[in-house]
């Protein structure tokens, strides 16, 4: 495997998302098994996915929200997406806030639930700043690995 | 084709899967995790389309099948499914870990429950359970 400047910036980047809590160890060490020639854009894809989809989640779920009477379904279905896909890409932080937003939401707690939402949305703000970053690193290093 | 993991598959026909899953993330982790898995499969983006892919004739030894999505749920899905006679391993696939609404899902005609994400372990004991044309040994 190349250790170009590139390649160990890669390896710091994603050990200081490990180190800070923002991606499971585990679970993007699994998903790195499921990466080969056959898919060499495999997790490179499932980010720029995660991107994009947790984005639209996080704008159902504060349209919902804000929304009178709130939209309890809508609530419903996009914080199991998000929790879902959080999960499912080891995006731990972005899990566990929105296990939060979930749990007060159905306590019935609105103003809660809005505030847990900002915290929410400031960790997806945060992660996706770095996690834009990585995905740009992973492209301009694919040419030389395949 | 024989394909070779811990243990291995008894020769026989390729098995074949369908991934139920309205989320893109999950669509492409278990698509890709049945690659791998040598399991030839596609994916349906609801329960619908679960039904209209089965409608068509074609029919599948494993079912991963999704419960909360729009259009129609995977609780709705399976029924549907049994109600055909379509007797496919169905494994249920959720976030939901509340007993009571595993329960509801189970009881909706699912042989198997696993909760996300999936990974090849999940996977193999699923597929443990399958009683194929050949036998499944490790």
């Amino acid at each position: 495997m190349a250790n170009t400047p590139l390649h160990q910036q890669l390896s710091i980047m994603k050990q200081s998302f490990f180190d800070e809590g923002l991606l499971d160890h585990e679970q993007v060490s699994y998903l790195e098994t499921l990466e080969n020639e056959d898919d060499p854009d495999f997790i490179e894809n499932l980010f720029t996915m995660f991107l994009r989809d947790s984005s639209r989640y996080i704008d159902s779920i504060e349209k919902a929200l804000e929304a009178t009477p709130v939209d309890y379904s809508v609530m419903e279905r996009m914080l199991y997406q998000l929790k879902g896909s959080s999960a499912s890409i080891g995006a731990s932080k972005i899990n566990g806030e929105t296990n939060t937003l979930r749990k007060v939401f159905h306590d019935g707690d609105i103003e809660s639930a809005k505030a847990s939402l900002q915290k929410l949305k400031e960790e997806h703000a945060n992660f996706k700043e770095k996690l834009v970053i990585y995905v740009g690193m992973l492209k301009e290093a694919k040419p030389s690995e395949y | 084709m024989a394909t070779h993991i811990n243990g291995s598959w008894e020769l026989g026909a390729k098995m074949t899967a369908l991934v139920v899953d309205d989320d893109s993330i999950n669509q492409t982790i278990h698509h890709r995790l049945l690659e791998q898995l040598g399991i030839e499969n596609q994916v349906a983006r609801n329960g619908k389309e679960a039904i209209d892919i089965h409608c068509s004739g074609k029919k599948f030894d494993l079912i991963l099948m999704d419960r909360d999505m729009p259009i129609m749920n995977g609780i709705e899905a399976t029924r549907k499914l049994r109600a055909m006679g379509i007797r496919s391993m169905i494994a249920g696939v959720s976030t939901r870990c509340v007993k009571q609404e595993i329960q509801e899902f189970m009881e909706a005609g699912l042989d198997d429950y696993q909760e996300k994400p999936l990974t090849s372990a999940k996977i193999i004991s699923i597929l443990r359970k399958i009683h194929h044309s050949g036998s499944i040994s490790y």
